[in-house]
């Protein structure tokens, strides 16, 4: 059948509706089967003695546009844009990026700190250092002499 | 002993929007600087690739995605923007794609 369709495109100057629909998909053509749900890493948390890491992919958001709470050893971590970007009357040939709000709990395991909580922003990625609660940090007993 | 760096690639997500004077693709590469962006065009291939900042489970995070274009493109006017972890591509048509109008004379 492709090669039908090649044969009169090659033969024929009048490009016939289906071939230009063809066309239309064809000019980003995939290279590779696309697999969806994991286009980018998943939060990633690690803790140690002082404090928990928290690293997360917020591609496209502002700093404005991202909350983060804690409360009961949960942070919450949601993101919403502020404004819908309009797209005009562009035609939309491929959608498959995540365009919509954000939102996420993580339970952390151990009491933070949060007035020294530091939240950044760099290159859509939100990284957040927490450090642990006094109340949480290892305490070593001296063996008495 | 191999010290070769080990990766972990994904495929980015991608949204192309068409417009009458060309497309518009966007990209999601979290964690990627302006500096470890690449795009290339070779033989018709349009080729993103980007190294992030970020790591998972030792190994360094880096995209991939590769796109053949068609001849509608004018892949000597692509444009790219990369901000906020996202990365949008401008790709023109080539004047002979763009939709001409025929003027009708009267006889």
């Amino acid at each position: 059948m492709l090669a039908l369709t090649r044969n009169s495109n090659s033969l024929s100057p009048w490009r016939s509706f289906a071939d230009l629909h063809r066309e239309f998909f064809n000019a980003f053509r995939d290279f590779e089967e696309h697999e969806f749900g994991r286009n980018y890493p998943s939060t990633r948390i690690d803790a140690d003695e002082e404090k928990i890491s928290m690293q997360t992919c917020l591609p496209g958001f502002t700093p404005e546009e991202i909350d983060i709470q804690y409360m009961n050893d949960c942070v919450t971590i949601s993101a919403e844009h502020n404004e819908e970007k309009d797209q005009k009357d562009d035609k939309k040939v491929r959608f498959e990026r995540h365009s919509g709000s954000y939102k996420e709990t993580y339970r952390l395991g151990a009491k933070i700190d949060f007035d020294k909580a530091k939240a950044t922003y760099k290159n859509g990625v939100l990284y957040l250092d927490l450090p642990k609660a006094e109340s949480e940090k290892p305490r070593r007993i001296a063996i008495g002499k | 002993m191999n010290e070769a760096k080990q990766y972990v690639t994904y495929t980015p997500a991608a949204d192309i929007l068409e417009s009458g004077n060309g497309w518009t693709m966007i990209m999601d590469l979290p964690g990627v600087p302006d500096k470890a962006l690449s795009v290339d065009v070779e033989n018709n291939v349009l080729k993103v690739s980007g190294e992030s900042e970020l790591s998972e489970k030792d190994m360094a995070v880096r995209y991939e995605r590769s796109f053949t274009l068609s001849d509608e493109v004018d892949t000597g006017k692509i444009n790219a923007k990369l901000a906020n972890g996202v990365l949008e591509l401008s790709l023109p048509k080539a004047e002979s794609a763009q939709p001409r109008k025929i003027q009708v004379l009267s006889a």
